[in-house]
């Protein structure tokens, strides 16, 4: 099989992969900073040990290897994650009560999530604002899809438990 | 519902999600049909995590990294082990160019004490400038501006003592500290005023979080944030642009102190003024930074109050009799 990428091929992985690797590494960190750092660093690496790359294997590879750096970086400090994501209306026009509702209930939503743990928290992110399927997050995480489904359905516990609580 | 029933349910939601990516949007209607767990599925797909560092200056620091590193081919393979190589975003040699930029630019003087940039403009000058991350400043006279020369582009965070225009450039967050609040901005575009107690922050464009001890208020464009004695309030301002008109020489002020208005006019004719009226009234005032003379009689005539110009720069200033 072939393996070695080219500068090119490098290029188009990083047009197709920053975004959601660097909000992988978000997800788990909650520094916007400090992933655009990481993501960086990760694509390096990438670069660095090209020869020995293979283009089949390449999302997992990067995958992991943010999660390293994330956990290098992290081994010793607690998280505290603060989601600083932004809330969008999809009605068109909505309602200013129903606005208000959603908006109340994403806020609710945002604090709660950052409260998930880590592994839960970064599965549940993926699948609703990436939008990967359980497979792809299983292939990019060397994960099996029953672990995911699995994450997801803690998460989705948690934060029920953790929203519930607040109304 | 029963526990077990409740995690059925989301069981099967959990397998409907794996099929069906759903981003149609909802109406008010289907979101009060939806049981618990689907409102919350169906709202976290409007989660956007933060921007950050745009992808297209991602791509150029990266590819300036690699082209430092040419003779990488036989690199050990062994990954994630050693700490990794982190860029400088600005060279040195750049560095060195921006400094000089900052010299020519302006009137204002710049130090470096402990690693720490200060930029101070002096009395009756204004001054523009471009900060290392790209973003433009305008400094309005005797103000003070100081960041941290090597963490400032990872963490772009400065102090503040005095009135500045911010012009952000999109990237990670931006946070400017002043003696009376913090202001974080979430768009572009405002003004700070911070001077002893006073302090005033007027959003031009975007989105910005002001916070003064524990309080909070984020300001959208045409919206302006003041301390008060009742703390930090906010208000709606039909004529923004006035809050940043010092940019081009002109001052506005809408029902504020007299007092304030004559620390102003020192600030940009190196006048020095003694006032002897009554310290508590407030005025509506517009005038130029052209001529002490003009804007001593917008102020002085409709107040009642003759002035009186001495010698060195000094105003006595004094109600009519």
């Amino acid at each position: 099989m072939k393996s070695g990428i080219e500068k090119e091929e490098f290029v188009g992985l990083f047009s197709q992969l920053y975004k959601p690797v660097k909000n992988f590494i978000y997800y788990k960190t909650g520094d916007i900073d400090l992933a655009d750092d990481i993501a960086q660093d990760t694509f390096l690496k990438v670069w660095e040990i090209r020869k020995d790359v293979r283009m089949a294997t390449v999302k997992s590879l990067l995958y992991t290897i943010a999660g390293n750096l994330c956990k290098n970086r992290f081994s010793h400090q607690q998280i505290i994650f603060e989601f600083a994501g932004r809330f969008e209306s999809k009605e068109r026009p909505p309602s200013p009560e129903f606005e208000m509702e959603l908006k109340e209930f994403h806020i609710r939503l945002q604090q709660a999530v950052g409260t998930l743990s880590e592994k839960n928290r970064v599965v549940f992110l993926m699948n609703r604002a990436d939008g990967y399927t359980f497979k792809e997050i299983a292939e990019n995480l060397g994960l099996t899809v029953k672990a995911v489904e699995k994450r997801m359905k803690n998460a989705l516990n948690d934060l029920q438990g953790k929203i519930a609580h607040k109304l | 519902m029963t526990y077990k029933e409740k995690l059925h349910t989301n069981f099967k939601l959990i397998k409907m999600l794996n099929q069906d990516q759903s981003d149609h949007p909802f109406t008010k209607k289907e979101f009060d049909e939806m049981n618990f767990g689907e409102k919350i599925l169906r709202v976290a797909e409007g989660i956007i995590p933060p921007e950050g560092k745009s992808e297209e200056k991602a791509l150029a620091d990266l590819l300036a990294c690699m082209e430092k590193q040419p003779a990488m081919e036989n690199l050990p393979t062994g990954m994630g082990k050693q700490p990794a190589t982190k860029i400088r975003i600005l060279p040195r040699t750049f560095r060195a160019a921006a400094a000089v930029i900052f010299i020519i630019l302006g009137f204002y003087t710049i130090t470096t004490v402990l690693g720490r940039e200060s930029i101070r403009t002096k009395v009756a000058e204004h001054s523009s400038l471009t900060l290392p991350d790209g973003t433009g400043v305008i400094l309005n006279a005797t103000t003070k501006i100081s960041w941290d020369k090597d963490s400032f582009t990872g963490k772009r965070t400065l102090k503040l003592n005095g009135e500045a225009l911010f012009d952000v450039i999109k990237g990670g967050s931006f946070v400017i500290e002043t003696k009376n609040g913090t202001v974080e901005v979430l768009g572009t575009r405002f003004n700070v005023f911070s001077r002893k107690d006073e302090f005033r922050v007027s959003c031009l464009r975007g989105k910005i979080r002001v916070s003064s001890d524990r309080e909070q208020q984020i300001l959208l464009p045409g919206e302006e944030a003041g301390l008060t004695p009742a703390g930090l309030t906010k208000q709606t301002k039909s004529d923004i642009e006035n809050a940043v008109s010092w940019t081009e020489g002109i001052f506005y002020f809408e029902d504020k102190p007299l007092v304030s208005i004559f620390d102003e006019l020192e600030r940009q004719f190196n006048a020095s003024i003694r006032y002897e009226g009554e310290r508590s009234r407030l005025i509506t005032v517009e005038f130029s930074n052209k001529s002490l003379q003009e804007a001593l009689e917008v102020i002085c005539i409709p107040m009642n109050l003759e002035y009186e110009i001495q010698a060195n720069r000094k105003i006595r200033i004094f109600e009519k009799r």
